[in-house]
């Protein structure tokens, strides 16, 4: 959940809060929940909710510019370089959908379909904006002469 | 670098962000939501507006569909085809209701008929007392052509035969309250292009047109532009005329109203016109001469025997169909037979088998030149009865397994018995019966004529004897 928000939100802090409240909702409105077979689902449109109204206050209140959304991707506390570089790539480079799929993919073990189900995306464009996501961010890293 | 170290680096450099407290999280107080708000609001599966006016619009289509096909199936998809023939030939097709769907004059004729009935949607039996009024306005049924061939195409051979009847005793019914007896031809018919092409060719029903080329199939001297302008009153004389049987032609027969009046309501089937009736009076009343002739009370349960001898020997005869005619040949040719061998024989003990062998030669010269009358019939008892006196159970039994089967069955055990006890007297009455048997054999030439005199004249002559 911290990835998907991550991902979202490319900041560590802001991910923190959104799990953080993600939790509390769920807690809040656990016995409203109505089963229909997708409860992943819920959770994840519950992080998504949040992240995105989370992100709109942020780029009212703080009125960001890009280049410190940039500066703050400093992700501090990795500390291989390269895995660093390679989360950094991957959140500045990657659309939003792209990042969803790939951090989701990476990070929880999802496979494509439960990735597909969760989201609420068709499977096939899940594996094509995977495909496409993992492309992008492997001639990135060439580019920036990242080589195992 | 591939794909799996790519997603490895992003794993641990995810992993090694500071967590959450779970205990932490956990003591956290929350709110009890009383209802969704947008944040936790369950995305429901929600259809575009459109698309459920369509959905509602399909359905409704669907149910209209379904009511409006089984109205059709029930009101407009022909389920019989009856036509009826007299020589106007009229197509009726119904639904499944019984209910006339279109009426087709398929001749001429037939246009007069149909012209200014009001057909649809009317019941079938109305829609045929109307033809039939029509019909007689027309002059096409009277007292004199009383001839109607009903015809019918149905899948369901029992609905089939129901409809037949149900309309046989309408027609029957319009018919007798105008003081006509009508001659009622019934027959279902399958589908045959080659036969409906035929018809169509020939301006006629195919009803019609199988009772035609059924009875071609006996008449090579005519053909189909002969016999189809034809009336189905004429082509009924032709068919009696020329001993075609109607009843095995059409699978039914002819029914009048004198079925009915003769008591044979139990075969409605039976084939049943002038002659035959005729032709069992006749009988009857030499059957009845013939026991005058033997005179005796001590016959009067011969006599009794010998009526009922000619009864079961007239439904043999019309069972037995185109047969009749060998049958009557045939018993005929047991009856001189017979009578010979009592002429012959002054042993009963000698082997009767030798006597029929011998006499079986003799007689099947004579049987050639014998015809075809009902007077037969009354030989036929005869036969039975001269068999009966030789009191021989295995000649009894070789008749049975003969080619004169069940005439001689019916009657023989009654006869058998009276005959068996009067040895004596008997033998006189064979000789007066070979003699009474001469005349008659004269007569029934005189009979081919049909003159119903000669009948009287052999009566009287069997009286004299």
């Amino acid at each position: 959940m911290y990835a998907y928000a991550l991902s979202i939100l490319k900041n560590h802090e802001d991910a923190m809060d959104v799990l953080q409240e993600t939790y509390l909702k769920i807690r809040g409105a656990a016995h409203l929940y109505k089963p229909m077979g997708k409860p992943m689902a819920w959770i994840f449109t519950i992080a998504r909710n949040l992240a995105m109204s989370k992100l709109r206050l942020r780029n009212k209140t703080e009125n960001m510019q890009v280049e410190d959304m940039e500066n703050d991707l400093s992700f501090s506390y990795v500390s291989d370089n390269e895995d660093k570089l390679i989360l950094q790539a991957a959140l500045s480079i990657l659309n939003i959908e792209e990042r969803e799929i790939i951090l989701l993919h990476a990070i929880s073990g999802f496979k494509h379909r439960e990735i597909a189900n969760s989201l609420g995306l068709p499977l096939a464009t899940v594996l094509s904006k995977y495909q496409r996501g993992l492309g992008k961010l492997r001639k990135h890293l060439k580019e920036l002469g990242v080589q195992e | 670098m591939n794909r799996i170290q790519i997603e490895k680096s992003i794993n641990r450099a995810v992993n090694a962000a500071p967590q959450l407290s779970f205990d932490e999280l956990a003591n956290l107080p929350y709110v009890k939501m009383a209802e969704h708000d947008f944040i936790t609001k369950q995305e429901e599966i929600k259809f575009p507006a459109h698309i459920k006016q369509i959905a509602f619009a399909t359905a409704c289509c669907f149910l209209v569909m379904i009511f409006v096909s089984g109205w059709f199936v029930q009101n407009r998809v022909s389920d019989s085809t009856i036509t009826m023939d007299v020589n106007p030939s009229i197509e009726i097709v119904t639904n499944k209701k019984d209910k006339v769907i279109s009426l087709i004059a398929l001749n001429e004729d037939a246009r007069d008929i149909t012209r200014g009935i009001d057909y649809k949607d009317a019941k079938l039996k109305d829609t045929v007392n109307a033809l039939i009024s029509s019909l007689i306005s027309n002059g096409y049924l009277a007292s004199d052509k009383r001839s109607i061939l009903l015809s019918i195409k149905n899948k369901d051979s029992k609905k089939a035969d129901a409809i037949l009847s149900s309309l046989d005793e309408t027609i029957k019914e319009s018919l007798v309250s105008q003081n006509i007896t009508p001659a009622i031809l019934k027959q279902v018919i399958p589908k045959e292009k080659e036969n409906i092409e035929l018809a169509k060719k020939y301006h006629i029903s195919e009803g019609k047109m199988k009772l035609i080329q059924g009875i071609l199939a006996s008449l090579d001297q005519y053909t189909l532009d002969m016999l189809t302008p034809m009336s189905i009153e004429a082509l009924v004389e032709l068919a009696e005329e020329n001993s075609i049987d109607l009843r095995n032609l059409l699978g039914y027969g002819v029914e009048t109203d004198d079925d009915e009046n003769n008591g044979n309501e139990d075969q409605p089937y039976e084939e049943d016109n002038a002659h035959y009736e005729e032709d069992s009076d006749e009988d009857k009343d030499e059957s009845e001469s013939d026991a005058e002739e033997k005179g005796e009370d001590s016959h009067q349960s011969e006599n009794s025997s010998i009526e009922n001898n000619d009864d079961q020997d007239e439904d043999d005869d019309q069972d037995s169909g185109n047969d009749d005619d060998g049958d009557k040949n045939n018993s005929n040719e047991y009856d001189e037979e017979t009578l010979n061998q009592n002429n012959q024989e002054d042993n009963k003990e000698e082997p009767s088998s030798n006597v029929r062998n011998e006499s079986n030669e003799d007689n099947n010269e004579d049987s050639n030149s014998n015809t075809d009358t009902d007077n037969n019939e009354d030989s036929n008892s005869n036969t039975d009865t001269d068999n009966s006196e030789d009191g021989d159970n295995n000649e009894d039994s070789m008749y049975d397994s003969g080619e004169n089967t069940e005439s001689n069955n019916d009657g023989d055990n009654d006869i058998f018995v009276d005959y068996n006890s009067e040895d004596e007297d008997n033998n006189d009455y064979i000789d007066t019966r070979n003699q009474s048997e001469e005349d008659r054999n004269d007569n029934n030439d005189d009979n081919l004529t049909g003159d119903n005199e000669d009948d009287d004249g052999n009566v009287s002559g069997n009286e004299d004897n």
